[in-house]
C-alpha cells in the first residue's frame, strides 16, 4: 500500500498542495481528477520523490527510496524516455535495471501497436510516442503505475484501444494512478476517484458507492467542484448586453 | 575501439554518440598539446638565447652580470598550462550538459531518477568528464616534467 501522509508542497509563496493524506491499496484502478494547475501533477512527482516536499510518501511502511522505486512506475505526458533511442534500446536499458520487467507483455503491446522497435523514439508521431510511455510503464514490472495525462494527443479510438488492453493486461495486485480529464471515458474501469482542487483533497469516492447513490462521475465531481449549471447561459448573456449597450 | 565506445556508451547518458565525445576530447587535448609544447619551448629558447652574446649561442654571457639571468622554471612554463584551463572548463560544461541532456527534447530526467540503481545518473554525468580531468592532469605533469627536465639539462649549469 501507498501511504501519503500530510503531503505538501509550496513554490515561493503559493502552495501546490495542501496537506493532503491518502491510501493507495494495491489492485486498484484510481483516477486522479482536478483543473489544470490543481496540484496532479505535482502530487505525482512529489509521490516519486522527484520534487522536495513536506509530509510522508510510504511503501507498505518505508519511505519511497531508491530501495523500493521499481515497484512504481510512471507514464508521463511530457515523456520519460530517451527520444534518441529506439524502443528495444529501451527494453534493453529496463531489462538492466529493472528486475521484474515483463517482456512478455512489452513485446506484446508493441506489437499489438504496431510500433516500430528499431527506428529512434524521435521518429515516432506523438500518439505513438505516448503509446510507448505508457508500455514501458506497464512493462517495467512495478506494483503501482502512476500515469499523469498519458493519452494527451491520442485520438479516441487510439484511447479506447488502450483502457481495452489495459483492462486485460492488469493483474490483480497492480495499481492504476491516472490523472486525467477525460472523465467520461475512463469512468466505466476506474475503481475510485479522487478529486484535487487547488492543492487539496476534496474528494475520494470508490466508484461503487456513487453507483449506490445514483451519481455519474461527471455529477460527483460538477457537485464537488460547485459547478454552476447556469455559468454558460450567464456569461453569454452578459456579454449579449454588452453588446447591446455597445449597440446604443 | 569498439570496447572502448562500449565502455563509453555505459558511462554516458543514453543516445549521445561516443565518438562526438572522444573526437572533441582528443582534438582539443591535441591542439592544446602542441599550443602547450609551441608556448614553453618557444619562450624556453628566447630565455636561452639572452644567456648568450652571439646568435650561434657560443659565447656564455657571465652569470655575475646582475643584467643577465635565466627565469625560474615557472616563470617560462606558466603562460603553456592556458590550454589546460579551457579544457578543464569543456569538460566542467560537459558534466553540465549531461545533466540537462535528460530534460531536452524529453524528460528522461525522471527515468533516470527513478531507476534502482542510485548513482547511474551521476555515473552517467560524471564519469567521462572525470576521466577526462585526470587525462588532463596526466598530460599535465607528463608535460611539466619533460619541461622540467630540458629545462634543467639545457640551460646553462652556471644559470641554474
Amino acid at each position: 500500500m501507498i501511504e501519503i501522509r500530510n503531503l505538501s508542497k509550496t513554490y515561493g509563496s503559493k502552495k501546490a498542495l495542501d496537506n493532503i493524506s491518502l491510501e493507495i491499496p494495491q489492485g486498484q484502478i484510481i483516477g486522479l481528477f482536478g483543473e489544470n494547475g490543481a496540484g496532479k501533477t505535482t502530487f505525482m512527482k512529489s509521490v516519486l520523490g522527484f520534487l522536495k516536499h513536506d509530509g510522508l510518501a510510504l511503501l507498505d511502511g518505508e519511505p519511497i527510496s531508491h530501495k523500493n522505486i521499481a515497484r512504481l512506475s510512471f507514464a508521463t505526458c511530457e515523456h520519460s524516455f530517451f527520444p534518441n533511442l529506439s524502443a528495444e534500446a529501451h527494453k534493453d536499458f529496463y531489462q538492466m535495471h529493472f528486475p521484474n520487467f515483463r517482456t512478455k507483455r512489452y513485446e506484446g503491446l508493441m506489437e499489438f501497436f504496431q510500433l516500430p522497435k528499431k527506428k529512434a523514439l524521435k521518429s515516432f508521431s506523438v500518439g505513438q510516442q505516448n503509446q510507448f510511455e505508457v508500455i514501458m510503464a506497464l512493462s517495467q514490472g512495478a506494483d503501482y503505475i502512476l500515469m499523469d495525462e498519458p493519452f494527451s494527443g491520442n485520438d479516441v479510438f487510439n484511447r479506447e484501444d488502450f483502457y481495452k488492453v489495459l483492462l486485460g493486461i492488469l493483474e490483480p495486485n497492480e495499481t492504476i494512478l491516472l490523472s486525467t480529464h477525460l472523465l467520461e471515458e475512463v469512468e466505466k474501469f476506474i475503481d475510485r476517484a479522487v478529486l484535487i482542487h487547488q492543492g487539496q483533497l476534496v474528494g475520494d469516492k470508490l466508484m461503487e458507492e456513487l453507483e449506490d447513490e445514483g451519481k455519474n462521475l461527471m455529477t460527483f465531481v460538477k457537485e464537488i467542484y460547485h459547478y454552476r449549471q447556469d455559468r454558460v447561459s450567464r456569461a453569454l448573456s452578459g456579454m449579449t448586453d454588452m453588446d447591446d449597450a455597445m449597440e446604443d | 575501439m569498439q570496447k572502448l565506445y562500449s565502455w563509453m556508451e555505459a558511462r554516458m547518458p543514453l543516445g549521445l554518440s561516443p565518438s562526438t565525445e572522444l573526437s572533441a576530447f582528443v582534438a582539443a587535448s591535441i591542439v592544446n598539446l602542441l599550443y602547450s609544447m609551441v608556448s614553453f619551448f618557444w619562450y624556453f629558447d628566447y630565455c636561452l638565447g639572452g644567456l648568450y652574446a652571439d646568435a650561434k649561442r657560443t659565447i656564455l654571457l657571465s652569470p655575475s652580470d646582475p643584467y643577465v639571468s635565466m627565469l625560474p622554471f615557472w616563470a617560462i612554463a606558466r603562460d603553456s598550462y592556458r590550454g589546460f584551463f579551457v579544457i578543464v572548463f569543456m569538460l566542467i560544461w560537459a558534466a553540465w550538459y549531461h545533466y540537462h541532456y535528460h530534460s531536452q527534447k524529453s524528460k528522461s530526467i525522471y527515468l533516470m531518477k527513478r531507476l534502482p540503481a542510485k548513482n547511474e545518473l551521476k555515473k552517467r554525468c560524471l564519469t567521462l568528464p572525470v576521466t577526462g580531468l585526470l587525462i588532463t592532469a596526466a598530460i599535465a605533469i607528463t608535460l611539466t616534467a619533460i619541461y622540467y627536465i630540458c629545462y634543467i639539462t639545457i640551460t646553462p649549469e652556471a644559470f641554474l
